[in-house]
């Protein structure tokens, strides 16, 4: 046993029959050094107790009074998860410790309570800690905290939410100055990275980076579906693999069904039920459920009530369920790193392999899976380092700094920039962020009055006024959803929420899936839509927008390497070689070689595809890019859609020759306008405009109409770019979007590659390989072009024609 | 210009590209809903949108006014966003408008968020405005005068256009026997769809929706 951990500890471990792991240990070690630490650790590995051991050691000799550590997790289920798994060891040791959870659930009186006297470990998540920042007395709070546990490392960095969680950790250092930072995360491939993202200098060298041992290599099997493997042309749902699904989930205890989206969590919940002869008890887990339904779902999941939960993403952070003891994934797999985290969540047992299945839905996909399981089993990681911090989280957190008190400019910039997402950024882009919220930060000459901030003789910077402060605090917070609406029964029953696209597409009548049960539509009545249970067969499926993720540029290579290696074909199911023959014979294979485009009319449009394999990001880049040329060259271009391999676009008119749309001069003209004119920086922009503080979520009295919201973030972007071309949250949404863009370097050598090897296939009707495409979701459309005017004129005619009848 | 000629109350009405209408009979151009000062309203509540709205929708309507030369200028109410955003229009906002009215008369219709005349702001004001067979009015009247027909605002009509599963959604002109109303001409407005029942209840006859492209107004609905 170690010299690190005190005797009733060393007690209570082998009462449970554990040994410390040497990852705990390195942990004691980094806190008796008083130096922050990266845990990075595999699921099961023990990772929640060795990230707390240090503060329940010093906390146990009972002299500390006040806030001692603080625990921030993405998920607020999780911070309860915690919570639970604490109390065994405080209660086993009796120690004098209270531990408690704060979240946007949490009530009024409890709030106050834990501010006047605070737990010694308080468990929250980003926002709740922003919001408590916001307060006057933060300082004197946070005075005494001696640890800041961030738990979900990997899942935070390089996004908003992480942006803001290091803005607010910042922050703490300042009220706490030997404030330590315990990392912990999942096993990634930039660790070096993640490691100056928890250190308090923004630094990696700060940090001791403590690497748990891998755990036993997972099993790791491809599941094809029922009617001997036949795999449909397309689809992601994967509903025809329910039986053999059903199957494997009777054979183990517990399963998690890992699925890529909401629709797919219904749809295939559905079809698991029509199948379950033997009423086998399987419960459903996704974001848009009601809170109340999903908590009853991970109580019988703990109890062991439930032998399966088909789930999203929203099981995927590091919940002890207790004993998983298989995931299967339908669907694309898309990323390696997140594909080991999933099959992390069946090992409850370090020393057992995790079993994983994957049920690929379509053809294109059992290639994917295939290519996932490969590199799973070689330990690839994927995924980018963090990237820098965002300036509309910046904005915000400059009015959280404010709102607890007057503050200096000069002092503020230093201390952000001990944070690795902020390490980089400019005094000009700071002091922009800060006029943005001390007036807006227009170029026009504006209104002088009410302005937001005001500087004292002294250069403090304060807020104006109260009734700012309190209407800000209520949009504290980095996560910007898809509007959605809630769905109520006329007695007021709460079934859930669905995309609020979704819901201006159903017409009273219609019949929708939401949390398993058939729902009929009976009507908008303000935010809310009401349905009862329905009857009837076809019902629509809810269409949720989300983030759709893509897969990893390595995954798709992969992919590519088994597409033009047909001796690679035999660990595929017949009906998939079968099909890639049959593209092989009505048009071509993409080769190594060969740049393949095919072009064909479909659905009354002029479809054009071209098969890179370059990734999402590039082929977005592209759809761009050809879109733009298509408009400029009059042929009436109405969007496009990218995946990981493919990018096709359509048109109103028959598209040309494709020699001349793939040359150099692609690149050339002003793509910055083209650009801007995009849905994608419209959507972009509205994200940056709600972070920021341009405008709001909602303010009391009333929930803002959100549709009314949606649209005027669009004419405030218009007005925005036209009068205001450089404002920094233009600059911002630039940024952001261009994270999610390859840029045009590297697509200029793409089109230099394949000059000259463009292989034009001309069909007459839609090609075997450009299906999957076809029925992808996230479509781009070209909006006031050239092509909408010939559809505005074609149904001109149409009233024309049926005036004369 | 691009214009689309509809007949009401036997009055010529032309539909202009943008939103608004010129009438041939008596060089009358009409615009509605300008909310002039909407971008500044909410800045007491710390709200510091962008405040280029104004000046963009003044912009728009003198070049209208320049291409039309119309005799008069009618807008149908709501003009201005708030009580005060007359005080608040800047130098260069205030010049613009004083251009305009130098080109032609302008008549401000009340609405509802400019119920009584805004101070200091040239032109003449009324509750309610008749010429020939046609009523200018804010807020569309439930029931209009046998051979008449009335040229309103006040509901930001939008239409959601499906075409072989290209959607789009898009401000429009709706107008049924005798009654037209016009889309929003101001920047920061946003639209009402012509399903909703505040708007479908006014065309009991039916209906006609047009929507300008770059080259023509077309009805598509």
């Amino acid at each position: 046993m170690s010299k690190h951990l005190p005797e009733p500890f060393q007690d209570w471990f082998s009462r449970q029959g554990w040994s410390p792991r040497s990852h705990q240990l390195a942990m004691l070690q980094a806190a008796e050094e008083g130096v922050s630490a990266l845990l990075i650790a595999p699921t099961g590995g023990g990772k929640t107790l060795a990230g707390f051991l240090p503060s329940l050691i010093e906390l146990a000799e009972g002299s500390y009074s006040g806030l001692h550590t603080l625990y921030v997790s993405p998920l607020k289920a999780l911070s309860t998860n915690i919570a639970e798994n604490l109390s065994r060891p405080i209660r086993d040791m009796d120690l004098p410790v209270r531990v408690e959870v704060r979240s946007g659930d949490t009530s009024g009186a409890r709030r106050k309570r834990q501010q006047k006297n605070p737990p010694n470990i308080l468990l929250t998540t980003p926002e709740s800690l922003a919001l408590l920042l916001s307060y006057p007395d933060a300082g004197a709070y946070f005075s005494t905290l001696r640890v800041l546990i961030i738990d979900e490392v990997h899942a935070l960095a390089g996004t908003k939410r992480g942006d803001q969680l290091a803005l607010c950790a910042s922050r703490l250092r300042v009220f706490s100055p030997s404030l330590r930072i315990n990392g912990l995360s999942a096993t990634v491939a930039h660790p070096s990275a993640m490691a100056a993202w928890v250190s308090p200098t923004g630094k990696a060298a700060g940090v001791r980076l403590v690497k748990a041992e891998d755990g036993v290599r997972p099993d790791v099997h491809v599941l094809l579906p029922d009617k001997r493997g036949y795999l449909p042309w397309a689809g992601r749902m994967g509903l025809g693999s329910a039986t053999a699904i059903l199957t494997e989930i009777a054979r183990a205890r517990l399963t998690i069904v890992f699925v890529n989206s909401r629709a797919q969590a219904e749809l295939l919940f559905q079809a698991l039920w029509k199948d379950n002869a033997d009423n086998l008890p399987i419960g459903l887990h996704h974001g848009s459920l009601d809170a109340v339904r999903r908590a009853k779902v991970e109580e019988a999941m703990a109890q062991g009530a439930l032998r399966a939960v088909v789930a999203t993403s929203s099981l995927d952070l590091g919940l002890d369920w207790g004993a998983v003891d298989q995931i299967i994934q339908v669907g694309a797999p898309k990323q390696i790193s997140r594909l080991t985290q999933r099959i992390g969540r069946a090992n409850h047992r370090m020393d057992e392999p995790s079993r994983a299945l994957l049920a690929p839905a379509n053809r294109f996909e059992v290639l994917e899976c295939e290519a996932a399981r490969e590199a799973v089993l070689q330990h690839e990681l994927d995924g980018d380092p963090p990237r820098a911090g965002a300036l509309d989280v910046l904005a915000q957190h400059v009015l959280v700094t404010a709102c607890a008190g007057p503050f200096f400019p000069d002092v503020l910039y230093e201390e952000i920039r001990q944070t690795a997402p902020y390490s980089q950024i400019s005094r000009t882009d700071f002091d922009e962020v800060v006029r943005f919220v001390e007036d807006g930060g227009y170029a026009l000459q504006a209104y002088e009055r009410h302005q937001r901030l005001f500087r004292d003789s002294l250069g403090q910077l304060w807020v104006r006024s109260e009734q700012i402060i309190r209407q800000f605090r209520m949009n504290i917070g980095t996560i910007v959803d898809t509007p959605m609406l809630r769905v109520k029964s006329r007695r007021g029953k709460a079934y859930g929420e669905i995309d609020e696209y979704f819901a201006s597409t159903l017409v009273p009548g219609d019949t929708f899936l939401l949390g398993g049960e058939l729902l009929e539509f009976l009507g908008l009545h303000d935010t809310t839509v009401q349905a009862a249970r329905g009857r009837g067969k076809d019902p629509r499926v809810p269409v949720y927008g989300g983030n759709q993720l893509s897969i990893s540029p390595g995954l798709a290579r992969h992919v590519r390497e088994i597409l033009h290696t047909p001796t690679a074909w035999t660990v595929l199911p017949k009906s998939v070689q079968d099909w890639l023959t049959l593209q092989s014979k009505r048009s071509h294979l993409p080769g190594p070689e060969n740049f393949l485009i095919e072009t064909f009319p479909h659905r009354g449009w002029h479809y054009i595809v071209a098969y890179p394999f370059e990734g999402r990001n590039a082929h977005q880049t592209l759809g761009l890019l050809l879109t733009k040329k298509l408009e400029e060259t009059g042929k009436g271009p109405l969007g496009f859609v990218a995946n990981d391999y493919v990018v096709a676009c359509w048109c109103v008119h028959p598209t040309g020759s494709m020699t001349d749309l793939f040359s150099r001069d692609l690149l050339g003209g002003n793509l910055t306008d083209w650009l801007s004119e995009s849905a994608m920086l419209r959507r972009t922009f509205r994200d940056v405009a709600i972070i920021a503080g341009l405008i709001e979520r909602n303010y009391p009295g009333r929930e803002k109409n959100r549709r009314q919201m949606t649209i005027s973030s669009d004419l405030l972007y218009d007005v925005l770019r036209k009068y205001d071309p450089d404002h920094i949250l233009l600059r911002a949404t630039r940024l952001q979007a261009e994270e999610g863009l390859t840029d045009l370097g590297r697509l200029s050598q793409m089109l230099d590659r394949l000059y000259g090897h463009i292989e034009h296939v001309s069909l007459s009707h839609v090609s075997p390989l450009s299906v999957p495409v076809l029925l992808e979701q996230g479509r781009e459309k070209i909006r006031g072009g050239e092509g909408e005017d010939y559809l505005l004129a074609e149904a001109d005619k149409l009233y024309a024609l049926a005036g004369k009848a | 210009m691009n214009f689309r000629e509809i007949i009401l109350a036997g009055e010529q009405i032309w539909l202009l590209p943008g939103g608004a209408v010129f009438l041939p009979a008596t060089q009358t151009l009409v615009v509605a809903d300008l909310h002039l000062g909407k971008g500044t309203s909410a800045r007491s509540r710390g709200l510091l949108l962008p405040p280029g709205d104004t000046i963009s929708t003044l912009e728009k309507v003198l070049r209208l006014v320049e291409s039309c030369s119309p005799r008069l200028l009618v807008a149908l109410g709501d003009s201005f966003h708030d009580p005060g955003a007359g005080e608040r229009l800047l130098d260069e906002e205030k010049a613009l408008l004083d251009t305009t009215l130098r080109k032609a008369a302008i008549l401000w219709i009340t609405g509802n968020h400019d119920a009584a005349p805004i101070a200091n702001i040239g032109g003449e004001w009324l509750n309610e405005y008749q010429s020939g067979n046609l009523i200018f009015r804010h807020i569309p009247s439930a029931r209009i005068p046998a051979g008449k027909a009335e040229l309103a605002g006040h509901l930001h009509p939008k239409v959601r256009i499906r075409i072989r599963g290209h959607v789009m959604r898009r401000a429009c002109f709706i107008t049924g026997n005798d009654r037209l109303i016009l889309p929003a001409f101001g920047s920061y407005t946003g639209g009402l769809d012509i399903s909703d029942p505040a708007l479908a209840t006014l065309f009991h006859q039916g209906s006609a929706a047009y929507v300008w492209g770059a080259d023509q107004i077309n009805r598509v609905a």
